[in-house]
């Protein structure tokens, strides 16, 4: 029986030892590491960290990008509420029972699966001085100068939240729709027998039930609108006032190699990060339940 | 009259449905015709949606200006190790967590879940510079390394371990099975479904990342396609038609992938969100 035991312990270093490990390096040791990288002055050459205390954290308040990064992610969260609205209006449309509706599904996540890269340079052909956009409104006689989607600083983020929406629907959409294939159907049953019209099962049924898939993909977009960098980088590179947090960290770290600023960056918009999730978990109580 | 309304209904629906299929689809249907036109006219009124003079010169085009293939390879390279360190580390790492009785599993458990309630951002920078230490800036593995174990992989994993019934893994070890043969003969056996729902979900993780390996990589032959499609973007700006059969060569591929799989997106998430 020992050797059972033995073997038991053995398996658990044998199992767990590397994924700890790796876990370890590029996940555990970053948290700590990013916080005092960003107190220092990193040479990238000789790979030391010479200690400035608030120097990286000053320099950045002084950068007016800083502040635009800031205003912008707020603003990015306007997606959200557009996004998770549409998403489960879209859902609860193709979870009819109809002919060719999974062709349709299929479509309508193709978005999704092709990637930011490629839904950015569609985008952004679309979105272009010469574009599609602004060559139909101009033949169509809607606009007599083309707009600048793009280069506008008024107008760019606006653009790319757009892309951020369009690409995201999809996404929600399914993760929308296997919750509502998760209730069961024996509900709605009871419901049309006891005469609910499909307004009330709607309102009274569905969403109601729908509130935990709700309350999940709330977290999640939140989170991605104040993370977003891939529509930002290949739209504008930052430029016309779009730069985000993630394009802000980016661009200090690796166009410009100012690791200790681009680290308090960091620090800062984990910050703001935490303090969204738990907004989010007092705000939907998510905290006491069990998941 | 009833017969009437609800034929109606299915006319409104499918023209709904079909409005929202071109919402979701014209970028990639306009970028697939730009891609078969000729340099004399992208932009004619009204736009061709169907080139009237289709050519393939610009996919001949790509493949002698763009190394396509070599991008191709990349991918294929860093997606396999991907998925497959992410599969078996999650398989493995998960195993012990839910099935063996050990002093301090609980803790493990919950340090390993903790990273998830922290949004930690100072990886990017951080990772970066352990990768060049290690010495694996500019290698796939560098690529690969800091997302071959994954937190979500690790709780997928665990979620399914849990519900193996205790009684056959008793049942073999009264038949003599040791603790390995009962990983490998009883449970490993019956949580294999899951780790193709986990293979999935790695390979679209990997065929569609971005910032890491342009952060990682600085030779462009070892970009992968995602990272070789948008330098493209910037150097042959002027010239959409040749990008724009890029594009379409990248699409394919996982557009044929997503079409033979999409069953599990649905049914992995049934499973993750309510769990």
């Amino acid at each position: 029986m020992k050797s059972r035991k033995m073997q038991v312990y053995f398996i658990v270093f044998l199992f767990l030892g590397i994924p700890l490990l790796l876990l370890g390096i590029f996940t555990y040791y970053p948290i700590i590491r990013g916080v005092f990288l960003s107190f220092t002055k990193y040479n990238m050459l000789l790979g030391t960290a010479k200690w400035v205390g608030f120097e990286n954290y000053k320099a950045l308040f002084k950068d007016k990008y800083f502040y635009t990064a800031l205003q912008n992610i707020m603003k990015y969260l306007i997606v959200v509420p557009f996004i998770q609205f549409f998403s489960i209006l879209l859902a609860i449309l193709v979870n009819q029972k109809i002919p060719g509706i999974k062709f349709f599904r299929t479509l309508f996540y193709v978005p999704v699966i092709t990637g930011s890269v490629i839904v950015s340079m569609a985008w952004k052909w679309i979105f272009n001085v010469d574009g599609l956009l602004n060559y139909t409104l101009l033949n169509l006689g809607l606009i007599k100068e083309p707009i600048l989607w793009l280069t506008d600083s008024h107008l760019a983020i606006y653009s790319a939240m757009f892309v951020t929406f369009w690409r995201g629907l999809g996404y929600y959409m399914v993760i929308y729709l296997a919750g509502l294939q998760n209730i069961p159907s024996d509900v709605y049953e009871a419901a049309k027998i006891d005469g609910a019209n499909s307004k009330q099962i709607l309102f009274k049924i569905t969403l109601p039930l729908l509130r935990p898939t709700m309350l999940f993909c709330f977290i999640i977009s939140t989170l991605a609108a104040l993370k977003v960098f891939e529509e930002i980088y290949l739209l504008t590179q930052g430029a016309s006032g779009t730069a985000t947090m993630m394009y802000l960290i980016y661009d200090y770290a690796f166009v410009r190699y100012k690791f200790g600023i681009s680290a308090a960056a960091s620090v800062i918009f984990s910050f703001i990060l935490l303090i969204f999730t738990i907004i989010n978990f007092k705000f939907f109580g998510l905290g006491g339940e069990k998941r | 009259m009833r017969k009437k309304r609800k034929i109606i209904k299915y006319v409104l629906t499918y023209i709904i449905l079909i409005a929202l299929a071109l919402f979701f689809t014209f970028p990639f249907l306009w970028v697939i015709s730009t891609s078969f036109k000729g340099p004399e006219n992208i932009f004619t009124w009204p736009p061709e949606w169907i080139p009237k003079k289709p050519t393939i010169e610009n996919y001949i085009a790509v493949f002698k200006k763009i190394p396509m293939a070599k991008y191709f390879l990349n991918t294929l390279i860093i997606t396999s190790l991907g998925v497959i360190f992410q599969v078996i580390f999650a398989s493995l790492a998960a195993y012990p967590l839910a099935r063996l009785n050990w002093k301090g599993k609980n803790l493990v458990f919950k340090l390993i879940l903790l990273p998830m309630l922290i949004p930690m951002q100072g990886a990017l920078i951080v990772n970066f510079i352990t990768i060049i230490k290690l010495g694996l800036y500019n290698t796939y593995l560098g690529v690969v390394l800091p997302s071959a174990v994954t937190i979500f992989g690790i709780f997928l994993m665990r979620q399914h371990y849990l519900s193996i019934p205790a009684e056959l893994e008793d049942a073999a070890r009264i038949d003599g099975c040791n603790e390995f043969q009962v990983f490998w003969k009883i449970s490993f056996p019956l949580v294999r479904p899951a780790t193709s729902a986990l293979a999935i979900f790695a390979f679209t993780a990997y065929w569609n990342s971005f910032l890491w390996p342009l952060i990682v990589l600085n030779s462009p032959d070892k970009y992968p396609v995602q990272v070789g499609l948008a330098q493209l973007s910037s150097s042959f700006e002027p010239n959409f038609r040749i990008a724009s059969a890029a594009i379409v060569l990248v699409m394919v591929p996982i557009l044929v992938f997503f079409y033979f799989t999409q069953r599990f997106f649905i049914e992995g998430y049934k499973g993750a969100v309510v769990k």
